[in-house]
Order: C-alpha cells, then structure tokens, then sequence
C-alpha cells in the first residue's frame, strides 16, 4: 500500500473542537480571503447541539503554517442531526440537515462580512418521517430525504415555504440508510444488504431500477452508508459500505458490482484499505489519472473514503490504495474542496476535525498504462521543473496555485480554457482586486515551461491560506515507495508497474470505455446500430452483399455472407471514434 | 428532608470511585473530609425538574442514580406536599409549583479543578494511543524473551518508556498560547508563556523520578528546572519565589533608583538560591551603575557588579546541556565537575576578600552583592533567608550546599529536615507527591496521586512505576486476595476504565484499557458492550466493530438480535429482519415470519406486490439464513411466473410456473393455510386445456396436501381463507382429471383399466362432495388408490 509520505507532500493537521462532529461540509466562497466550513456539532456537556459555522484560518509563524478554526455563526439545533448538505450554488448558501427526532431543516445564512441567518424553515410532521431521517440530499432548491421507516420524501422550496411529498412508502418493510441526487429528475438511494434504488420522478410508485448484484457466495451483506454520484457519468452509481466495501453500480451493466474495495468479496482477494464500515464516499478529481495519450484510461475515477477503523484513503480501479490518514479512532465524515479539491477536511470520533492539504500538482501515473505512458524526456524535466519552482518560490507570494494538472491533448486544453473562463466568471464577482498576484501555470506541451505572469487583469486567486511556505516540499506521486526502492530511475519503475499489470490482466482483460472526461460524449446512433462488441472486447459488423441478387449466389455463400464479422484493426478507431461507451478490448 | 442532609452525610460513599470500588479504599489513606470531593450542582443553578406522579404514600422520599458523565441525579418525592415540598425546594433555590417533588442533577467532578470536562476529554482520547504502543511493546517483548518485564531493563525499554512519558507530556500542555510579544522588554524578567497546571507539574515529577534514566545522574538539577517552572502553583497559597518576583516586577515600573530598594537585592539572592541565574543577571543589568551617566561616577561598584554577573554566569552545573541558553557551564561527568566547581569557589572567595568592598560607597549594593557571594559559597543561614517555601529551601540545598552529589536516600532525610525548618500550613497535593516518591513508598504515591488528580492519572503513571524498580513493580502486578484476585494495577485501569464507560462520547476508549486487563477485563467489556444503546445503526455498527476487534462473536450477534428485536417492534420490519438475518437467529426469524404471513394473506393481491419487492430482495437468496422467511421469495416467483402465462397456449412459461408451484409446495416452511389459496390460484395451470402439466406423483402429492388440509380444518386453530366455499373441491376435481388424463393416455392396458377404475370411484366420490360439502373427506379413498395404481 502507498503511503503518501506525510513529511514533503500532505499536511494534515489536527484541531480539536470540544464537541462531538456530527456532520461537516465546506461551504462555497464567500469572500476572497476566508474558508469556511459548517459543523453540526453535539456538546456533551449540556447535551445540546449545534450548527457551526467556522471560518478556516492559517496562523502561526514562517517555519509552521497551522489552520485554526474560529466560530463565526451558530444556529441551534432541537436534535442531533444525522445528515447535513450545503447547496453548492456561490451566491446563495443553503444548508439543509436532517435529525434524529425526524425533522428536516434548511439555514439560509447571508454573509456580509458576518453571518446573519435570513430565514430558517423546517418541516417537522408525523406524517413527514416517522423516527430518524438516515439521510438527505439538497439539488437546487429540492431535498431528498430518506429514512428507516422505509419512506422517501420529496421537500421543495417555493414562495420561501417547504412542501413535501411522498415519492414512496415500504411502510417499514425496507429501511434506506443514503440517498444522492443524480440529476433533477432523478436520485439514488441506498439501504440494507447492499441494496441500491434508482429513482425517476417520471415513474412514481416504485424505483425505476432495483440494483441485484450478483454478489459471489460467502458474502456477508452490510448497509449502504453513503452514495456518490458524479455530474458528468449519471449512469453510475458509486456506493460505500459495511465490512470496508466500495462499490460502483453500473445502470448499463445491472448485474455486476464493480468492485473497488472490500473484504471477502469476489474471487480475487482486492486489496482493501480498511476492513470496518466505510461511512462516506466521494469521487476524488485530484487524483485523477490525467494522461491522454493513453486512450484507456480507467473506466471509474478515483474514490476517497473514510472508515471506522480510521482510515481515509483513495481508492480506484486498478489503483493501489493510497492511504491519506490513518487514524487511531474512526473518521466518520469527510469533505472534499469543490473549488480546490487539494483541501479535505474529515471529522474525528474523538471530538476533533484533521484538516489535509495535499500538493495541488499532484499528478497520478496511472497504473493501467497499455504501454502508453513512455518515460520520455518531457516527463523528467517537468519533475525537476517542479522541485526547484516549489523550493525557491518566494514567501511573498500570497497565493501559489497550478491551473490544471500537467496535461497535454487538445481536450485538456479545451478543458483548461473553461476553466480559465470559470476563473474570470468569479473575479468579475469579486470585487477584491490585487494586481500583483502571480500565478504559475504549467504548459505541459513539449517542455515545461513555467512561465511567470501577470495574471488575466483582475484574477484573484481564492486561497491564501494554505501557502506553503517550507523547504519540505517534493512533488507527491503515488507510489513513492516504489520509485524510492528503484533509486529513482524511472524506466525500471515502469516497468516494474506493468510487469504488475501483466499479471493481473488475465482476471480483469482490460476493457476501456474510450471517452474523455469533463464532458459526457454522444454515441453516433447510426453506427450502434450496426455494430456490436462481444464479450471479449471484438467490434462486429454484418456482412454486405445479401440484399438482393441472390438467385445467382449459392447457398455456401449466402450462408457466409449471413454471418457478423471482425471489423478489421485499422478501422477500430472510427467506430470507437463513433461510439466512445463501446466496452472495447484493441488487444482481441 | 432537605438536599443538604443527602450532601453532608454521603460524599465519600458518593463519590464514584470510592463507591464503585471498595478494595480501593483499603489500600489508600481515607482521604481528610476537607480533600474528599466536594459535591457541586452541575452549573451555578442546578436544574430542577419537576416531578409529578400519583403514587399513593408512603413513597421512598430520596432516590439516588448516575446520570450522564458524572452527575448524580437526585430525586425528592414529597410527603406531604404543602411543607415539605417547599422546603425541599427551597433548598434548591428552585420554585415549587405544586408537583410531586424534584429532580436535581449535580455534577459530581472537582468543582475547583484546573481542566474542564473537554480538556480531560482531549487528554483521555489523546493518551490512548500511546499507552495502547507502550501495552503492544510490552507484550511483544515479554513474548519473545519469556521472561518477567522488570528483567527487561534495557536500553530499548527505556526508549519507549521515555517516549511514552514524553506523548503524554505533551498532550498535558495547554492548548491556548499567549501570544508572545517580539520587542524583548529589558525591564520584563519573568516571562509567563503558558500556563501551568498541577496535572502537568506531576506528571514531569513521575518522568523525572521514573521514566527518565537517562537523566538520572542529574537528578538534583532537572529538579532545578522542574521548580524553575512549576514554583508558581505554590504561590497561590504560600509566598514564593516566584510571587516575591513578581511583585518585584511590578515594582520596576516606578522604582528610579532599584538598588536603594531592599526589595530589589531581596529578589535577587532569592532567584539566586533557586538557581534562576537569567533572572539574577537580567536584574543585576538593570542596576544603576550601569546607566552610562553614571558610568564614571560608579566605576568601582560597576566593577564588583559585573564581576558577580560574571561569576553567576560561570557558575558550574553538573548536567548534560545547556537548554535554551540557560547560564551556567555544563559538565557532564562528576570529576570535571567537581574540579571546575572548586576553581570556581577559589575565585568566589578570592573576590570576597578583595580590597575593591571597602572602596565601594554605596552601602545597598556593597551588603547585597557579599550576600550573593555567601549564597554561592552555600551559607545555610542567607539560603534559609532568602528562600520562602520549604520545597525552593530544599532545592537551593543541592544547587549551593551539596551540590549534585546525593543519592535518594539523604535526599528524603534532607526534605524531611527541610519540611521541620520551613513548616507549611497547607499542604500542596504535589508536596505530598515528591514527599512520598523520595520516601520511596509506592502506596503512599499512588494514592497522592488518585486523591489529587483523578483515575486517568494513576492508571497512566502506574506504567511509569512499574517501570521503576523491581520492588514497585512486584507491589503492583502482585495479585491481591483483598482485591478480588487482581492487581493494583488491573484495579486501577479498571476503575479509569469504569469511568471513561460512563460517558456517550470517551466509552470507545474504555475496552483498549480493558483488553489489557488479564483477569477481569473481557468480562467487564461484554458487559460494556452490551450496555451501550442500539437504537441507531451507526452507534451500532461502532459497537459491533469492537466485538469484531476482540473476536466477541456471541455478544455480537446477542447485540444484534436485540437491535433486530428493537427495529422490529419499532414497525421497521426490514431493518429487524436484516439484524437478526445477520444474528442467524432463526428462532426469531421463524416466529416473525409467522406475524410477516399474517401480514401478506391481508394485503398481498398481485398488484401490491412489488412493496415486498425489496423486502424480498434484502433476504437474498441465500437460504439458510432466511428461515421461514424464504416462503416468500418462492411465492413472489410463483406469481411473477403466474402473470406471465398467456391464455390457452403452451409454453415454457406454464412449465416454469408448475415447478415454481410444485418447489412451494414441496417446502416445508410453506404455511399450510397458504396451500389452498395457492392451489386455486392456479387452478388454471390444473385445468390446461390441451394436456396436463403435472405427472402423476406430483398430482399425488398435491392430492395428499389436500387431505391433509381437509383433515386440518378440523383442528380449532385452523384459519380459513377468504376463498369462495367450493374451492377445494374445485382443485380436488381438477386434480382428479388431470390423473384421469394421464392414466387413460398410458400404454399399460392394466394401468388404463385401474385408472378408469380409479376415476370411476374419483368421480363418485367428487360427486358427493359437491353435494354435501359439509362431509367430512376422510374416508375417500381416491389418493390411496392411485398411490396403489403407480406402485403397481
């Protein structure tokens, strides 16, 4: 297992807050210069509890950096919460939580400089949930909750009044531990036995979908305790669980879990991080594999989850598990930044919060590289491009931030262009301006070069807090054990990485979805027509001539002629090109 | 009956760990009714609640129980309402509203103590993890060299048991910092940087005495710093060096000329004596002489004062560095310094006698600087003077009269001689704790220790101890009659334990200081475990990982059961299946699948179905663990199959359906009151039109349940079916035709003539039956026949 080794990449740091963490999210930039985090919190002492809201700042002198936490607003709360979402739209804050006396209330804090609540709604009704809500989603202005007494309830906000409705009621039979918003129109919820419900406003009644996994035998069935689902691939369905288990449903393949950690399950022994509960799942962009030369890249993003045994790690497919934080008593909540996912911030059973920045280059050398990934020349100068940039920089500078991840392709650079865009958007809206601010970016075409300039007119970057400011500091790459044991030569880590590949590719032939991420790609709905993919991973086509003029054609002919065949080698990259969620296997 | 006779009367047997654990008391000294506990209300005004009950007199007056954490929750019942209540509440400082009497709850902690209830919090979650790595190292050492621990003393052992000290240490340091100012004030002497606590204090008492052997050939001096700075915990009830300092400080501010004011060389032979030499030349500097308008006027007084800042400055301290610039020349071996330390008496006393005293004019400063000098040169008479508190006395002894050469033993002589020079009136709890760690008397420490600062600290120093010498180790691992077969030091982990159990959030602490109990440990942690609520699945699931962490298999699946007997009876049916699926209680299962049935025969039509549907799911198909319960897995198939069959033509479908039914009826959890109901339901797969679809011992089967069925709807406990009258005798003829079909289509003309024989009577027989339903069906014969015809 890769440890990120804590002394030159991550730091973490521990505050403790006094009170028990019952829930923990970042809430959307407010202001230029401050984070904030909002806590549901439970004071043992008075037996009460609260929402928080904490401003996240770095203090201390040149040689330690420490974030501290102060309160900046507390609302309280009748009951301790079981859930708690933050809107994730910048302008306005809404955050909606769930208690254990089954009542479901949405904060609408403004923030001036200070945090007024605006209004306060909350829908508490015997009808509504009857005992705990186990969980809640907020989209826009539309929650989501789900309860142990089997009901799922739709709650809206119109005319700044909450209205709710029954979207289903098992009347106990089934329990729902989780639920998560896929797109307006539908949600995902979760429950006992691994159980996995798709639901569609537009099929009221009954879940659209039930997800029946073919578990392998001698499984122990546990609970979904958190589902994740990404904007730009609806179609799966990301759940953690008992017993360490991480897995993903596929609404295209309904049989088959893929399988990202867990004990005892499938025929393989997988390499699980954790062995107790995974209370949370979130999919992790930071570590994102991020090499578009190589077409096949994994079919799932990389997975963070936290774990009653105190571990929070980063799993994938075809990943190693990279442990983050390997605590001595259980993380039960996490957040990941949604503006700079280097932040984490995870809750501690013993009354404390551990607030991780990882490097922001980070890049990951995916481990499934068919051969795509040479170490050529551009790759070492950009590792030692970054030591010296990241050693010398001076403290000056307020705010240090790499746009994108060293990529190349012109995707990325479509990607990073909207970024840019996006980056504009919000300096416009801040009205805090400085000008000399700097801002590094990497071009990753041919050599890297890091060009220092003055930033687009007026962009501000968001984040001072988390300047590093240490000698200390390397770039991180997974896997550091192994290239520390390879006395930095990078050929013989290459290939000791797909010598590892190569033994695992028996199980698993390595089928890839050849799409780009960022944005979702159209399938070409002439070609699926004519074209199918087998088992194997082969594309197939029928073949022509048995129209017509068959009188003339005897029947050996017409017989081959009625048969599919291989579309040739040469031609995979058109179809693929047409369908890119074509399961395609090149090597077949 | 008020509150306070209930206050004075019971504080001792109240206070949780006197009261849990009575062998604890015959070990400790019973502690002075001044220092027992004292019983606090839980804020300033306690909260009271009313009591309202209609119990008829006499009621018990006062009831007693622990509440939350370690408040007490004491109930009033009144007698007789019009005085006694008002009274009682009175007391109470509370209104009296006409109710039944009042709850009070009082916090039962140390009102006085220094740390909040979240700051212990923090130390205890914080100290598990090293004591958890000091247990781990021992066991692992103890299994490899098979021998007792205190055999262990190597260098290795040591190391960890330092590091040990020192993790603890530093979770005692106060979490708020002042925030130091970066101008250096040259009038600022003593710098207060964070704040000492006794806790603190006493644990750097155990480390240096134990913990520490590294440094303990300089014992005497790291006692030196350890007064250096703790000496303000001794000022807030006796005059100290520190406070006499900090009066000083105060002083400065306004004083023009210092040396004129005894008060300043007062503070300064006093810094002196305890060795605070930054303090003696910081102050020294601020002398008068040294002001530059000053500087030719005073020339001789400027020599003598920078001639004793010298001498303070080189004064030589056996150690092993110097710490944060500290004055002072180091040496670290005894000879080097012995030598050093005589030269430097040679020039102490070579400046005593030198002639510049006699042309120094300024009298103040000529008496203060020679009482410097005597001090140095260890005048028992100017120490004594200049000293406040017995403890400074004590140490000034090993800084300037005996310096650094005494061993354990005339170290405890000497602070008992210190103790009758400079008697005190109260008596520091961490006095009695250095008194009774020189005295070398492990009792005595242990119960210093508990008195003052609760079960955290002794369970966590005893490590400490026991790594101390081989005679306190035998005193505590020595299994005791008195104490019920155990240790002291199981005793006393068990009793931290017992308190950390008794709070919602520090209870996940308490088995890793049970697991290292040998006797007691695991069965006091099933009990633990078995107390904790379940109501919940995440404080669920926390409790079941630690009976996975500890391989508790049977009070694991206990605890499930009852969270699925919770669930269940709370409506959640799903969730209490799954619980005691996971229990493998099949017992319950069983029982519950007969209410679940009850359930279905109301409510299951074909269409309301699918809301079993994830119930049906959940139990999966595995069906061992499904009990009774896998009847309905079956039942959905055999509908779902049922719906599919397409009027009056042959299919697959219609096969599958049969077996479907055929697998139900086989199965011997199927309830029998669902046979009938499902033989009519498919009544049309009985009756298929074109040929049967059953054989003829699977017809034969499904007759022999309908005898039995007959047979049973004598029983008084028989439950009927909303079916229509005739419905059994409709399947009972179908079956009878299909058997009539597939004999008559058999080649065997023996079997042809019997069967048409066998139908004949059927027939008959049937006929009866639909002319008096009400007969009782026994005595037909037709199954048994048939049965006949097969065999034959």
């Amino acid at each position: 297992m890769a440890v990120m080794q804590t002394q030159n990449s991550l730091h973490i740091h521990k505050l403790p807050l006094s009170k028990y963490v019952d829930g923990l999210r970042w809430l959307p930039p407010l202001s230029a210069f401050d984070k904030f985090v909002v806590f549901s919190l439970f004071d043992s002492d008075s037996c009460s509890s609260s929402i928080e809201i904490h401003s996240l700042t770095a203090t201390g002198n040149d040689h330690s950096i420490s974030p501290s936490l102060s309160s900046a607003s507390s609302f309280p709360s009748l009951s301790r919460t079981t859930s708690l979402r933050v809107s994730q739209s910048p302008y306005k804050i809404l955050i909606a939580f769930s208690t254990f006396a089954g009542s479901l209330n949405l904060l609408f804090p403004v923030y001036s400089g200070d945090f007024t609540l605006e209004t306060q709604l909350s829908v508490r009704d015997s009808s509504f949930h009857s005992g705990p809500i186990s969980d809640i989603d907020v989209l826009e202005n539309e929650c989501v909750s789900v309860g142990e007494d089997g009901r799922v309830n739709l709650t809206s906000l119109c005319d700044s009044r909450l209205s709710y409705r029954r979207v289903f009621d098992s009347n106990g039979l089934v329990s729902y531990t989780a639920a998560k918003w896929a797109s307006p129109m539908e949600f995902a919820t979760g429950g006992l036995g691994f159980s996995l419900q798709w639901w569609d406003q537009r099929k009221p009644g009954e879940p659209a979908l039930r997800f029946k996994g073919n578990w392998p035998q001698k499984t122990t069935h546990g609970i979904v305790h958190s589902i994740d689902i990404h904007p730009s691939r609806k179609h799966i369905c990301l759940a953690g669980g008992s017993s360490g288990t991480v897995f993903a449903w596929d609404l295209r393949w309904q049989q088959q879990p893929i399988i990202l950690s867990g004990v005892g399950i499938g025929e393989r022994p997988t390499r699980s991080p954790s062995e107790s509960d995974v209370w949370e799942v979130q999919y992790d962009c930071h570590l994102q594999s991020s090499n578009i030369s190589s077409i096949s890249s994994p079919r799932m993003l990389p997975v963070m989850m936290c774990a009653e045994d105190g571990i929070l790690a980063v799993v994938g497919q075809g990943l190693e598990p990279v442990e983050l934080l390997a605590e001595s008593c259980a993380i039960n909540n996490f957040d990941i930044d949604k503006q700079n996912n280097s932040h984490v911030i995870c809750s501690l059973e013993w009354e404390a919060v551990a607030v991780l920045t990882r490097p922001s280059s980070a890049k990951l050398i995916p481990a499934s590289m068919d051969g795509g990934l040479e170490p050529n020349s551009s790759t070492k100068s950009m590792l030692s491009y970054i030591f010296p940039l990241y050693c010398d920089h001076s403290p000056n500078f307020p705010e240090l931030q790499f746009f994108g991840h060293a990529r190349s392709g012109a995707r990325n650079r479509l990607d990073r262009r909207s970024k840019q865009r996006q980056m504009m958007a919000a300096a416009l809206a801040t009205p805090i301006l400085s000008s000399n601010l700097i801002r590094f970016r990497i071009h990753s075409s041919n050599l890297i070069l890091p060009s220092i300039r003055k930033s687009y007119s007026n962009a501000v970057n968001l984040t001072p807090l988390f300047t590093e400011r240490s000698n200390n500091y390397s770039l991180n790459l997974n896997y550091s054990h192994s290239i520390a044991s390879a006395a930095g030569l990078w050929p013989v880590v290459l290939q000791k990485r797909a010598s590892a590949i190569a033994v695992s590719s028996p199980f698993h032939p390595s089928l890839g979805v050849f799409c780009a991420k960022g944005y979702k790609m159209k399938t070409h709905k002439a070609s699926a027509k004519r074209f199918r993919v087998t088992g194997r991973g082969k594309i197939m086509r029928r073949r022509a001539g048995k129209q017509h003029l068959l009188a003339k054609k005897n029947s050996k002919r017409k017989l081959r002629l009625s048969k599919m065949v291989q579309v040739h080698k040469s031609d995979y990259d058109n179809v693929i090109g047409a369908l890119p969620y074509l399961k395609v296997n090149r090597q077949v | 009956m008020t509150t306070k006779w209930c206050f004075q009367s019971t504080p001792k047997a109240l206070t949780p760990h006197f009261a849990l654990h009575s062998p604890a008391k015959m070990l400790e000294p019973v502690p002075d009714t001044d220092d027992a506990l004292p019983l606090v209300p839980l804020s300033q005004e306690p909260v009271a609640y009313p009591l309202h009950h209609s119990l008829s007199h006499p009621v018990s007056r006062v009831s007693l129980c622990w509440s939350r954490g370690n408040s007490l929750r004491v109930s009033l019942f009144c007698q007789e309402p019009p005085e006694s209540a008002i009274e009682a509440t009175t007391a109470l400082t509370t209104e009296d509203d006409g109710s039944g009497g009042v709850v009070v709850e009082l916090s039962m902690s140390n009102g006085s103590s220094e740390i909040d209830d979240a700051e212990w919090r923090r130390i205890a979650y914080g100290s598990v993890a090293p004591f958890a790595l000091l247990q781990n190292r021992k066991n692992s050492a103890v299994a490899l060299s098979k021998l007792p621990i205190a055999s262990l003393s190597n260098v290795e052992w040591w190391e960890y048991v330092m590091d040990y000290s020192k993790e603890i240490n530093s979770l005692l340091v106060n979490s708020k910092l002042h925030p130091s100012s970066m101008i250096d004030d040259p009038r600022k002497i003593m710098k207060v940087i964070k704040e000492p606590t006794c806790l603190k204090a006493a644990w750097e008492l155990w480390g240096i005495f134990y913990a520490d052997k590294q440094h303990q050939a300089w014992l005497p001096e790291c006692l030196v710093d350890w007064l250096a700075d703790y000496d303000c915990l001794f000022s807030q009830t006796h005059p100290t060096v520190h406070s006499k300092l900090v009066d000083l400080q105060h002083d400065l501010v306004n004083l023009q000329t210092i040396e004129d004011n005894p008060k300043y060389w007062e503070g300064i032979s006093s810094a002196l004596a305890v060795g605070w030499l930054d303090i003696v030349v910081k102050l020294l500097h601020l002398h008068g002489c040294n002001q530059l308008d000053q500087i030719g006027s005073r020339e001789v007084e400027k020599g003598l004062v920078d001639a004793v800042v010298f001498l303070v400055s080189k004064m030589p301290r056996l150690r092993s560095e110097s710490v944060g610039g500290r004055l002072g020349e180091c040496y670290k071996s005894r000879q080097d310094f012995n030598m050093a330390r005589e030269k430097w008496r040679a020039k102490l006393t070579k400046l005593d006698c030198s002639g510049f005293w006699i042309q120094c004019g300024h009298q103040p400063t000529r008496d203060g600087l020679k009482n410097l000098l005597l001090i140095m040169l260890g005048d028992i008479d100017s120490l004594s003077a200049s000293t406040c508190h017995w403890m400074e006395f004590y140490i000034s002894h090993f800084l300037h009269m005996r310096p650094f050469t005494v061993g354990l033993e005339s170290m405890y002589s000497l602070a008992q001689q210190c103790i009758q020079l400079k008697p005190v009136t109260h008596r520091h709890t961490l006095m009695g704790l250095l008194v009774g760690i020189l005295g070398e008397n492990t009792e005595v420490v242990l119960a210093e220790c508990f008195k003052a600062f609760g079960p955290w600290m002794v369970a966590h120093s005893i490590e400490l101890l026991s790594a101390g010498g081989e005679q306190s180790e035998t005193i505590l691992h020595q299994k005791r009659h008195n104490l019920g077969g155990i240790s002291i030091e199981e005793l006393h982990r068990i009793v931290y334990a017992q308190v950390l159990a008794s709070h919602a959030l520090t209870w996940q602490l308490a088995p890793i200081y049970l697991v290292s109990c040998e006797k007691q440990g695991m069965d006091l942690l099933e009990i633990l475990l078995y107390r904790q609520p379940v109501q919940h699945n995440q404080g669920l699931l926390k409790i079941l990982e630690y009976g996975r962490l500890y391989e508790l298999g049977s009070v694991s699946s206990k605890i499930m059961m009852i969270a699925g007997i919770h669930h269940w009876k709370h409506g959640r049916k799903g969730s209490g299946i799954y619980w005691l699926q996971q229990a493998q209680d099949e017992v319950r299962l069983n029982k519950i699948a007969l209410q679940l049935f009850d359930f279905v025969g109301k409510t299951v039509s074909s269409e309301s179905f699918k809301q079993w549907e994830g119930l049906i799911e959940l139990l999966g198909s595995d069906t061992k663990t499904a009990g009774g319960l896998e009847f309905l897995r079956k039942y959905r198939d055999f509908k779902k199959s049922l719906q599919q069959i397409p009027d009056g033509k042959v299919n697959d479908t219609a096969r599958q359906a049969v077996e479907s039914l055929m697998k139900l009826m086989k199965n011997p959890s199927t309830p029998q009151r669902f046979w009938l109901p499902l033989l009519y339901d498919s009544l049309k797969l009985l009756t298929w039109p074109e040929h049967p679809l059953l054989n003829v011992s699977e017809t034969n089967l499904l007759l022999n349940k309908l005898q039995e069925l007959s047979m049973a709807k004598l029983r008084p406990d028989y439950i009927d079916a909303d079916l229509p009258p005739q419905a059994l005798s409709s399947v009972r003829l179908a079956l009878a035709k299909i058997l009539d079909v597939l004999f008559s289509r058999s080649d065997n003309p023996f079997m042809q003539f019997r069967s048409k024989e066998a139908q004949t009577a059927g027939k008959s027989r049937l006929k009866k039956c639909h002319e008096c339903p009400q007969l009782p069906h026994n005595t037909w014969k037709g199954p048994s026949i048939c049965t006949k015809v097969v065999d034959i």
